[in-house]
């Protein structure tokens, strides 16, 4: 799977504002919803399934990077955004560090396998150290966007 | 008995010796090895690979898993994302060195259980 297959690029966030866990999360999923991706109704059902799901253990796996995620019967099909945050936000990761880069995903409650599918992308990407830090220096949605594309076109991790 | 084990052991270090292989050929055989199959409907998402790490990070062995002829360390959730591990999925447990027996058990019984998702109805 690649990250054109789930990643909404009108939801793309560079230069997050948020600087905690719900924020963050609450921006990404707001990002989505002014992107067209999920209903403006189940925008707090999903924000909080999503904490919930967070308290069951941090998905920021380390590395600067987290993987909020949930299910919900409100999306078709898997979506995701990616968000960037310059300073940081501390999100209880697994190692302790901050984390900058954010891989949200929404999935449909009967599709486990795109689920796996885009984490497996997302942790082969980010592998890559080069991948990782142009990331991590990127500040408009156009650069994220084109990282990704050249992620896609395997660029970087094999 | 003793004088023969000791016997024979100084021979095997004297072969190794000879021949160069040393330390490298203690280890490997020290390697244990179990199949295991994703059992939870999920598969090998987040949070069963974070129990994973947590599990092999309590062992001084070096613990891999090796699906389709790719090998990745237990230790770290990125490389074990990087399986795509689906319910059904078989895959080799290695481990080697001292506590490698304890942690093959342990981890394996992890799948065995599913990851204690088997039971929630999610």
């Amino acid at each position: 799977m690649k990250f054109s297959d789930f990643i909404c690029e009108k939801a793309i966030c560079a230069e997050l504002t948020a600087d905690n866990k719900e924020d963050v999360i609450t921006e990404l999923v707001d990002s989505l919803l002014q992107a067209g991706e999920i209903n403006a109704d189940e925008k707090a059902d999903i924000i909080a399934a999503i904490m919930k799901r967070e308290e069951l253990g941090s998905t920021g796996i380390g590395r600067g990077v987290a993987v909020p995620h949930t299910k919900h019967p409100g999306v078709g099909k898997l979506v995701g955004t990616v968000g960037v945050s310059v300073d940081g936000v501390d999100f209880n990761s697994l190692d302790g560090e901050k984390v900058q880069l954010f891989f949200l995903l929404i999935s449909p409650p009967d599709r486990p396998g795109d689920h796996l599918r885009a984490l497996e992308n997302i942790s082969k990407q980010l592998r890559d150290e080069t991948f990782c830090r142009f990331l991590k220096q990127s500040r408009t949605r156009e650069d994220i966007h084109q990282l990704l594309e050249e992620a896609d076109n395997n660029q970087f991790a094999s | 008995m003793r004088l023969a084990a000791d016997a024979s052991a100084a021979l095997l270090s004297f072969i190794k010796d000879s021949i160069g292989i040393g330390d490298a050929f203690a280890m490997s055989s020290t390697v244990i090895t179990r199949n295991v199959v994703v059992r939870n409907p999920q598969g090998l998402h987040a949070r069963p690979a974070d129990l994973v790490v947590r599990e092999a990070s309590r062992y001084q062995a070096d613990i891999m898993l090796e699906k389709d002829g790719c090998r990745v360390d237990c230790k770290s959730i990125l490389s074990l994302l990087t399986l795509g591990a689906e319910c059904g999925t078989q895959m080799s447990l290695l481990a080697e060195g001292a506590d490698a027996e304890q942690a093959v058990a342990m981890i394996s019984e992890l799948f065995d259980n599913g990851f204690h998702e088997l039971e929630q109805a999610e």
